[in-house]
């Protein structure tokens, strides 16, 4: 049976929000209240990882998208036998990770 | 938590088995223990399930069905459907770890001490758990509430090792 690999290519809104997210992660800045926070979750050795990105920017994006671009990032960033490594990549707008409860969640007082 | 929006993929499994997981000790610590057991069994189907599509190449925010119906090819071209009489639904737990063990990843099959592992755990688990246990009048006992946590716990704490 022929193999079919296929690989969705980014809109390019999501390119360039993927461009933005590699930029953070390079050179996070010091500013508390920038955006996109983004929170790794490594629970140690030998487990996975998971990934939470708070950002306004999200707003028109769909659930899918957020996470191929988290996931694209991370695998610019850390390269592909980390990106293994994810259990879950998940973008969320300020509004949703309140809802979510995601600070609290990740036993984090700051609210994103 | 996950969002209702993302519909069913691999890391919904994924969150949904860390959020049942709490339910099923918050059961247990209340001495709800047949409803602990019932939860655990469908926690470590759902890792189980991850790990065999992360396997098959997925990534976490891939759907599931179409994984789904690609796993049971792969149990058939294998010649695994002997062991589809475990299937049971797709809630077969042994089903999941053979097809598990069978499944080539970048890294090759499972090591031959990881697989006596999770036989191990999982026949632990099928002693106490079927989808069937919903119908049970019983309260169950603490010690196998244990037991079945215990190796759900393995589970997930080696699933990394599982689907890499």
């Amino acid at each position: 049976m022929p193999v079919h690999k296929i690989r969705r290519n980014l809109s390019p809104q999501a390119f360039e929000l993927r461009a933005a997210l590699v930029a953070e992660w390079r050179s996070p800045r010091a500013d508390k209240s920038a955006e996109p926070v983004i929170y790794e979750v490594d629970p140690g050795a030998d487990e996975p990882l998971w990934l939470y990105v708070v950002w306004s920017r999200w707003k028109d994006v769909s659930p899918t998208d957020r996470s191929d671009v988290i996931l694209d990032a991370f695998e610019e960033i850390r390269g592909k036998e980390e990106l293994v490594r994810i259990a879950a990549a998940i973008g969320l707008t300020p509004a949703e990770a309140r809802a979510e409860g995601i600070a609290k969640m990740l036993g984090r007082d700051d609210e994103p | 938590m996950a969002p209702a929006a993302f519909g069913e993929s691999v890391q919904d499994l994924e969150l949904a088995a860390r959020a049942r997981l709490d339910d099923a000790l918050t059961l247990r610590d209340r001495n709800r223990l047949i409803g602990a057991v019932y939860l655990l069994g469908y926690v470590a189907e759902m890792y189980l399930k991850v790990a065999v599509y992360r396997r098959l190449g997925a990534r976490p925010n891939a759907q599931t069905r179409p994984l789904w119906r690609r796993a049971r090819n792969e149990a058939e071209r294998m010649e695994l459907p002997r062991h589809l009489g475990q299937w049971d639904g797709g809630h077969g737990l042994m089903f999941w770890a053979r097809l598990l063990w069978s499944l080539p990843s970048a890294e090759g099959t499972l090591d031959g001490r990881v697989r006596a592992d999770l036989f191990r755990h999982v026949s632990r688990i099928e002693r106490h758990w079927t989808i069937h246990l919903r119908y049970s009048p019983n309260q169950g006992g603490w010690q196998e509430a244990q037991i079945v946590y215990a190796s759900v716990e393995w589970i997930r704490r080696r699933r990394f090792q599982l689907w890499r």
